[in-house]
């Protein structure tokens, strides 16, 4: 009975806990931007439309249409930074992309997290294995990536950011050179 | 000590009479609960949140009110209407699930469509697909085209006008023309047209269900009925513990019995 009792407030605590975890803002898109970019003035965005080709890349990589046709993105020297949303299981992951000179991903950030539960992405040792990352030619990741458990769909939902970050990086390339 | 024993019988008879008729009177309401929990609990999977009743006879129970139109904008062959706080261009609803209204107004630039809220200048395409958003540090109060078809913006800080592929804004050079976006009537056909859109697109079927799972549809005597049978469940569940209970000790002392007999 006294380990019942024990179990069902910690069943109780954790739900809580799960509620109070809704809806966070880590990082503001500006002070993202000024970190990925190490200073103050920000370089103007630039925009990529989400149409045709790109489309339908995109669409295969999400596993449905992005929910905007076009995207702001920021550059500098090479450099370029995406700040992305995907939905894990209801609600949008927002995910501050920064992709280097060599089509590395340099960083990965979680800006706001909505979904109640899966926010474990937001740690570092979850993030940290994306850097240095690289697009394979069939725009998947080159390394693999550990998966949390219980958080499954905010796991997928930061993979496929990283990889249509390092799609269209590649496309604003193609495009510009 | 027959008498006791009689007393006892009664009592367990009384008991297992009760455990039945609630267990049939409840019977409908408990499958009923079963399976409006079990569609609760996969609202998402069923897209339940999305799907919305057209039945004339359930928006007259939910009592629907008639759509308060604030704003519309004409835009060549479309029209672009604020209904509460949604939008609709034609009888499309646009998504605004993420930004505020009110609405401040419309134009077209080239093939896109402008749209300024209170701090937004949201960018759809004529077919209604959202393209893009712009957050503005300024509270908005209208918005038009100058001579060179550039978006103009006057706000609470000065008139802002955007570069070339809306992504920045700044101030207005002086003297240019602007061609404000104006408001219009709606034409009562639409009207009408929009208002049953409108309501048939309030009520959801997972609000229905709910309130069919809480008694609610059916006003305060549903949720009390729904009260009642919680209690009923309650002491369906107990009786049906005690009833166990009580043909297990029945049974270990026949068998107790039985024992000390051929002993």
């Amino acid at each position: 009975m006294k380990r019942l009792l024990i179990f069902s407030h910690i069943v109780l605590f954790s739900f809580f806990l799960s509620l109070l975890q809704a809806e966070e803002i880590y990082i503001s898109q500006e002070n993202y931007l000024k970190k990925a970019f190490a200073q103050d003035i920000l370089p103007k965005p630039s925009v990529i439309w989400i149409k045709s080709d790109i489309k339908k890349t995109v669409t295969e990589i999400l596993g449905h249409p992005y929910h905007q046709l076009r995207l702001k993105y920021w550059e500098k020297a090479g450099k370029t930074v995406w700040i992305l949303n995907e939905i894990g299981k209801e609600k949008y992951i927002t995910t501050g992309i920064t992709i280097n000179t060599q089509a590395q991903i340099e960083d990965v950030t979680v800006l706001a997290f909505r979904e109640s539960r899966g926010w474990e992405v937001k740690h570092d040792f979850f993030t940290q294995q994306f850097i240095n990352i690289m697009k394979q030619n069939d725009t998947q990741l080159n390394q693999q990536i550990d998966g949390i458990t219980g958080a499954t769909l905010s796991v997928n939902a930061l993979k496929a950011q990283t990889r249509m970050a390092l799609y269209l990086h590649e496309k604003t390339r193609t495009s510009s050179h | 000590m027959k008498k006791l024993v009689r007393r006892r019988i009664n009592k367990h008879l009384l008991l297992l009479k009760a455990h039945r008729y609630i267990g049939l009177g409840s019977f409908f309401v408990l499958v009923w609960l079963s399976i409006s929990g079990l569609l609760l609990n996969h609202t998402e999977i069923l897209k339940l949140d999305k799907r919305f009743s057209h039945n004339s006879l359930l928006l007259t129970l939910y009592n629907i009110p008639e759509p308060q139109f604030s704003k519309a904008v004409k835009l060549n062959q479309s029209w672009l209407v604020a209904i509460d706080n949604k939008l609709y261009l034609n009888k499309l609803n646009l998504p605004l699930s993420h930004y505020n209204l009110p609405f401040l107004g419309a134009v077209l630039k080239q093939d896109l469509l402008l749209i300024a809220l209170q701090h937004d200048l949201l960018m759809f395409t004529l077919q209604g697909e959202y393209i893009d958003a712009i957050h503005i540090d300024a509270n908005i109060k209208k918005l038009g085209l100058d001579s060179n078809q550039q978006l103009v913006l006057n706000t609470d800080q000065g008139c802002l006008i955007s570069n070339e592929i809306l992504t920045n804004f700044s101030a207005c050079p002086a003297l240019s023309t602007i061609d404000w976006a104006q408001l219009d009537q709606i034409p009562n056909a639409l009207k009408q047209q929009l208002s049953l859109i409108y309501q048939e697109s309030i009520i959801s079927l997972e609000r229905i269900i709910l309130d069919a799972h809480s008694g609610r549809i059916v006003g305060a005597l549903g949720v009390y009925f729904m009260d009642a049978m919680a209690i009923l469940i309650i002491i369906l569940a107990i009786s049906g513990v005690i009833i166990w209970l009580l043909r297990k000790v029945k049974k270990r002392r026949s068998h107790f019995h039985l024992k000390k007999k051929y002993r």
